[in-house]
């Protein structure tokens, strides 16, 4: 049974506070259920903020419940036949974890962000599923094809009426965000079949759901990538067979140049981008249709821009009302979607917020004490660490790496302007950008450290990542030169596996550097030392 | 007048059931104890044929 | 006919090669005496890691090429400091040797960005500055992934970005068609040697073992190719005169598969345990390696190289269906050629590329999925340096052994 640890009085002091939910301290730590992160009693944010929270939960049900109904029959069978897709019943959960001490302007900029995330997921699962012959084909079937999910779909917006699924994003990429056990069961059957377990957990993840054959079978052709890394361009080759049903399927590798700011390089990632449409015009039996493709990209400019004011008021002021959570993965999401319906929408709902919290002067993170950035790649089953960061330590991370992404605008005038943009943006993916191509650009965390009006960084330390270990003493001696401008503090992880580094060893970490070394208070000592092994 | 009355009431105590369980927590609590494990126990019980 | 001293090399009794101590020699140390020579000369030591690189291009005149290694490197703890110890062994140790100063003598570094982490090694040349020469420098090409004309192409245009004209504008080394159509004779030649060297394996009872071979091969890759050729010329006629046993002295053949093999005494561990290497499909191995260079009528010499070192090489790395089913089939192919009675597959430890590859490739044949029949297959993962040697030793006296009961099952 559920008990508070901090009494009412002591943590609202007032009933004005209570009714406002801006109590100093909202102990958030002491709703967990034991030894988990899930809440025992959904946060108290106040009469208004909590009636909100409340309606977009009931609104979050409303649209899981419509993806079930918009084909119950067929979507049991995916729930029956898909360990993966129950991750996506604890949605709201993961609400839960990505707003947690949200309040005001917050809480409404993170739901909207949250909400075009949901409904876009929702969208997309339901045009996999609907198209998956593992249910009996549809009219949808050849015409829903499947991109690795490090490669951004953009390219299908030339053939409308088709659409194109980031295999892995829903079926293994997202997956411990939800629920991170899950995320340990597929690096086992992967390891299974004999592939080192040491290797980069999310390639594991994405092989581990193949070779359970739990990958939806759409379409007639696969498009797989080099994106990011060496590990993941493997486990496209490992998931050869299940995903081209054992060479029935066309299977088409975009690559692209690793060092893709080398001018020599320019011409593959452009060659790379026409292979390609040639390729899936002669899967489709048509042609690309340029105008719809360069309306996508105006489309996507258009968030890009948008995305440019919103880093610039994140940059200059303290009245970014967008977590940094939600942040992050808006952002990370919108990079494999582009501008669709929901991402044109929420963007300029969420710039008109921003914009609201400059004209107001709104400080929506008030105990902020720290402001910074987080570089190198986050983990998946703790992508909520960087609000843990803010609520128990004050450190506040203003913006990330795998932001720092794709947001070069797409000439949509000029043909072979077009395509050399494309070419950029397809090279500079998530994970990717900053991680190859040179050390210089895993270097960039400095000046963009000082663009944000940063202090500290938050080094992300994912310990399966080849091409971060062997910048390792790099980045030790860079750390060192900057050491009085920056505090820096190391957040190991392992990815999507959360046994190898469990969230508690992240929060010690942190806990150890801002106690020994910064002599700090936390702000919610609930939140300091907690067992969460059981949660998701 | 009366009916109204009614309706009223009988979205009120739906919306107050549903803020509840919103509250409680116990749509979350429902997924962990039952959903969940009955899922899980399923896909357990299904052979695979692990294919590289 | 050659008769003499009989020595028994681990069950393998054969009159030793008159050559085999000193090339042995020459793989203690990256500068041996062989290099050490050439650079007395006023010859340029290029150095490189990755078989993308073309050798042939650095073996122009005026220079010679050097495949690093790092013989005897136990104990990589500065590299691991830069690297961690979750990083590929041999990239370590290679770091490791160059802050020794174990490779001082180089005057460029041809390196790439195929495999992250050998990248990231090559890129600690210039920000640790190791190398004490002023016109030292490090260039890295972006290798295609995929085998089609265009990417040949862009290949090509790529070595001569950054390979060609730096080594021309700093040291002004000619690659003019004449030139290039000179080195590539001059590369063919040892390719020839290594090749016919290579294909007494073949035979059922061969005069060269495994090790030998391994020796050979790595000597062609490190030294000077001018100055090891006439002794690799000696112990062809000196292998072609060899007597082996009435009976072979192995228990098995097996083809050895995967990542970076350049320590001989792997080789030489296998075959005290009863089996024969007979074929070598790993980085530094001869299959692909030691193919000739074509240069088809109309074509220019750099095209030719491009096309060679791209089509031939058989790395992971290289996308689309055709690869991943070719690698597969180029193997078993290779095996049937050499008679290989099972498929040894390593990795280096921490080896994306062949962590991924070993897996499904021992999957494939044992299914023979896309393969005319299953074989044998063995995994092994290993570091660099042999260390745990009781351990692999016991891995492969089972795997021989397994090989010999299905051969006895096969002939009942």
């Amino acid at each position: 049974m559920w008990k508070r640890k901090v009494s009412l009085r002591q943590q609202y002091g007032s009933l004005g506070h209570f009714l406002r939910g801006d109590e100093p301290c909202h102990y958030i730590g002491q709703r967990y259920i034991e030894g988990t992160n899930i809440f025992a009693r959904r946060e108290w944010r106040g009469v208004k903020d909590t009636g909100y929270a409340f309606g977009w939960w009931l609104l979050t049900w409303v649209k899981m419940g419509s993806l079930i109904a918009r084909s119950p029959v067929r979507m049991l069978k995916a729930f029956w036949r898909y360990r993966w897709l129950s991750a996506y019943l604890l949605t709201p959960a993961m609400v839960d974890k990505w707003t947690e001490g949200d309040r005001g302007i917050t809480l409404k900029t993170d739901m909207t962000a949250i909400n075009c995330l949901v409904s876009d997921s929702i969208d997309t699962l339901w045009a996999e599923l609907r198209a998956d012959r593992h249910f009996g084909e549809t009219a949808w079937t050849e015409k829903t094809v499947a991109f690795d999910y490090t490669l951004p779909k953009h390219l299908i917006f030339g053939f409308p009426g088709c659409e194109a699924i980031n295999i892995q994003q829903h079926a293994a990429f997202m997956v411990p965000l939800l629920r991170k056990e899950l995320g340990c069961y597929y690096v086992d059957q992967a390891v299974s079949c004999g592939i080192p377990g040491d290797m980069c957990t999310l390639p594991l993840v994405e092989t581990g759901v193949a070779v359970e054959g739990e990958y939806p079978d759409i379409g007639n052709f696969w498009m797989t990538t080099n994106n990011p890394c060496d590990a993941n361009m493997m486990d496209n080759n490992a998931m050869y067979r299940m995903l081209s049903s054992n060479g029935k399927k066309a299977v088409h590798p975009l690559t692209s140049p690793l060092m893709y700011d080398d001018p020599t390089t320019k011409e593959l990632g452009v060659h790379e981008l026409y292979e390609a449409i040639e390729f899936m015009e002669q899967q489709f039996g048509r042609k690309f249709d340029w105008d719809s493709f360069a309306r996508h990209c105006a489309a996507t400019n258009k968030v890009n821009r948008e995305e440019l004011e919103r880093w610039d008021i994140g940059a200059t002021t303290a009245n970014t009302p967008l977590n940094p959570v939600c942040l992050a993965m808006y952002r990370i999401y919108f990079y494999q979607q582009g501008g669709t319906k929901h991402f044109a929408r929420s963007s300029e709902k969420i710039l008109k917020l921003y914009y609201k919290a400059v004209e107001q002067n709104l400080n929506p993170f008030p105990h902020t004490r720290h402001r910074a950035l987080a570089w190198s790649c986050g983990s998946t089953y703790y992508c909520n660490a960087p609000l843990w960061l803010y609520n128990c330590w004050g450190i506040l991370v203003v913006i990330n790496m795998d932001s720092l992404t794709g947001h070069n605008l797409i000439d949509t005038e000029d043909r072979d302007a077009m395509m050399e943009d494309l070419a950029d943006w397809y090279s500079h993916t998530p994970m990717r950008t900053h991680t190859v191509g040179g050390n210089r650009h895993l270097m960039q965390m400095w000046e963009t450290a000082e663009k944000f009006n940063c202090d500290t960084i938050i080094m992300y330390d994912d310990i399966g990542c080849k091409g971060m270990a062997g910048a390792q003493g790099l980045l030790e001696e860079e750390f060192n030169k900057h050491r009085d401008r920056f505090n820096i503090i190391w957040m190991p992880h392992a990815l999507m596996d959360c046994r190898i580094v469990p969230t508690n060893e992240a929060r010690k970490a942190v806990n150890q550097y801002m106690t020994s070394v910064l002599h700090e208070e936390p702000i919610d000592p609930s939140l300091v030392d907690f067992d969460d092994t059981l949660g998701w | 007048m009366k009916k109204l009355f009614k309706l009223f009431v009988l979205l009120l105590g739906l919306l107050s059931g549903l803020f509840a369980v919103y509250y409680f927590n116990l749509d979350m609590k429902l997924m962990r104890g039952l959903v969940l494990p009955f899922l899980d126990k399923h896909h357990d019980s299904v052979e695979r044929q692990h294919i590289i | 006919m050659v008769r003499g001293k009989m020595i028994d090399k681990g069950g393998i009794v054969l009159r030793d090669l008159k050559h085999l101590i000193f090339f042995e020699n020459l793989l203690q140390e990256a500068n041996n005496e062989l290099v050490q020579r050439a650079c007395a000369q006023g010859k340029l030591a290029l150095a490189y890691n990755c078989s993308y690189i073309p050798e042939v291009l650095l073996d122009m005149e005026g220079s010679f090429s050097v495949r690093l290694r790092a013989p005897r490197c136990f104990s990589p703890d500065l590299a691991t400091y830069y690297m961690t110890n979750r990083s590929c062994p041999y990239s370590r140790s290679i770091l490791e040797r160059a802050f020794e100063g174990g490779y001082n003598f180089i005057d460029a570094l041809m390196g790439q960005e195929c495999c992250t982490t050998m990248n990231r090694m090559e890129q600690y040349f210039d920000y640790c500055k190791l190398i004490p020469k002023e016109k030292f420098f490090i260039s890295y090409i972006d290798m295609p992934l995929k085998k089609t004309p265009w990417h040949a192409g862009y290949f090509r245009r790529q070595l001569e970005q950054k390979v060609i004209e730096p080594l021309s504008r700093v040291y002004g080394l000619d690659f003019s068609e004449e030139k290039l159509l000179q080195a590539i004779q001059r590369h063919n030649e040892l390719c020839r040697v290594i090749q016919q060297l290579g294909d007494f394996r073949k035979l059922e009872n061969p005069p060269i073992t495994g090790y030998e071979f391994h020796v050979i091969q790595l000597v062609s890759l490190t030294c000077p190719k001018e100055l090891i050729l006439p002794y690799l010329k000696e112990t062809l006629e000196e292998v072609r005169q060899r007597e082996p046993d009435p009976a072979p002295a192995y228990r098995v053949r097996v083809m050895l598969v995967g990542s970076e093999v350049d320590d001989p005494e792997f080789t030489r561990l296998l075959e005290s345990c009863g089996a024969y290497v007979a074929a070598d499909r790993y980085c530094f191995g001869s299959l692909p390696g030691r193919e000739e260079i074509v240069v088809k009528p109309g074509q220019d010499a750099l095209q030719a190289i491009a096309d060679a070192y791209m089509y031939n090489n058989q790395c992971p790395r290289a996308m689309g269906p055709d690869n991943i089913v070719g690698r597969k089939q180029y193997m078993y192919a290779l095996a049937k050629e050499y008679g290989a009675d099972g498929i040894i597959v390593q990795n280096m430890k921490f080896c994306e590329y062949w962590g991924y590859e070993r897996a499904q490739m021992a999957a494939w044949l044992r299914e023979s999925y896309e393969l005319p029949e299953s074989l044998p297959v063995c995994q092994i993962e290993r570091d660099y340096t042999i260390a745990a040697t009781g351990q692999l030793r016991t891995r492969f006296q089972a795997f021989v052994e397994s090989l010999e009961i299905k051969r006895i099952q096969v002939g009942n």
